[in-house]
């Protein structure tokens, strides 16, 4: 892979996870406001907003993070298994899109609720802290695999370390 | 700073150089939280009857849902 595609692979995934992590940020504000607004407008448009978010904004980019992930051994020598801070961050990556596909049957219904309940209905009906709570962790998730691809901590995988010995191997015979 | 910058390069060579076989320490400390709090999980889950969903997470319960799943309308369609 040429360096310039290799950059904008790199640019992409970057690109991609930022942006989930920035989406979940706004996600958190709107389940905050859903949980402690008095405005029964407002906490009705919360869980509305919070379902066009998910869909049009987090799974897009979520999908997007994981499949830019996937193309970074092509481009780098980091390799997919051989490091251990790279597999921590795929299994982030895969553990926290599928909870977020799964988790869009809740949004779907919680918009449902918002849209049903009139202006000046039962509100309780419609809070959830169940949004915060999910939004909460995947930042803090998606913190950690941030933190990983910045500090690249120390350790081989048996897988890498096999490969390892193989390419100090190979080059030792060239020589 | 300079340390950080350089940290921030690192290869995959240069990441390796001087470490030894087996698994690290971070390793082993992420895998035991990550047990924790898969076993917290389940703890929870079973300690309220074994349900997770849109039917739990609303007060209203499931008899509210109308059973619509996937994307909304588009972002301009309005419903009759």
């Amino acid at each position: 892979m040429s360096a310039g595609l290799r950059k904008f692979a790199l640019t992409a995934h970057v690109g991609a996870s930022v942006g989930w992590l920035g989406a979940i940020v706004a996600f958190l504000v709107l389940a905050v406001a859903g949980v402690i607004s008095d405005d029964a407008e407002t906490v009705r448009a919360a869980y509305l907003v919070m379902e066009l978010l998910g869909w049009y904004a987090l799974v897009p980019l979520a999908v997007a993070s994981l499949l830019t992930g996937l193309v970074q051994p092509l481009a780098t020598s980091w390799g997919l298994f051989r490091h251990y801070w790279v597999l921590f961050k795929l299994v982030i990556n895969l553990f926290a899109t599928i909870v977020l596909l799964m988790y869009t049957q809740t949004l779907d219904h919680l918009a449902d609720v918002a849209a049903q309940t009139s202006a000046d209905g039962d509100l309780g009906q419609l809070r959830s802290t169940s949004p915060l709570l999910h939004a909460g962790l995947a930042a803090l998730l998606l913190l950690v695999a941030a933190m990983l691809a910045v500090y690249k901590p120390r350790g081989l995988t048996p897988y890498g370390q096999r490969k390892q010995r193989e390419s100090l191997r190979s080059r030792h015979r060239n020589n | 700073m300079a340390d950080r910058e350089r940290d921030s390069e690192k290869s995959p060579v240069a990441v390796e150089s001087g470490s030894t076989a087996g698994t690290p320490r971070w390793v082993k400390v992420s895998a035991v939280i990550a047990l924790l709090v898969l076993v917290l999980f389940v703890v929870v889950l079973l300690a309220g009857g074994g349900q997770h969903g849109p039917g739990r997470h609303s007060p209203g319960g499931a008899d509210t849902a109308t059973g619509h799943t996937g994307p909304p309308p588009g972002l301009t369609h309005s419903q009759p």
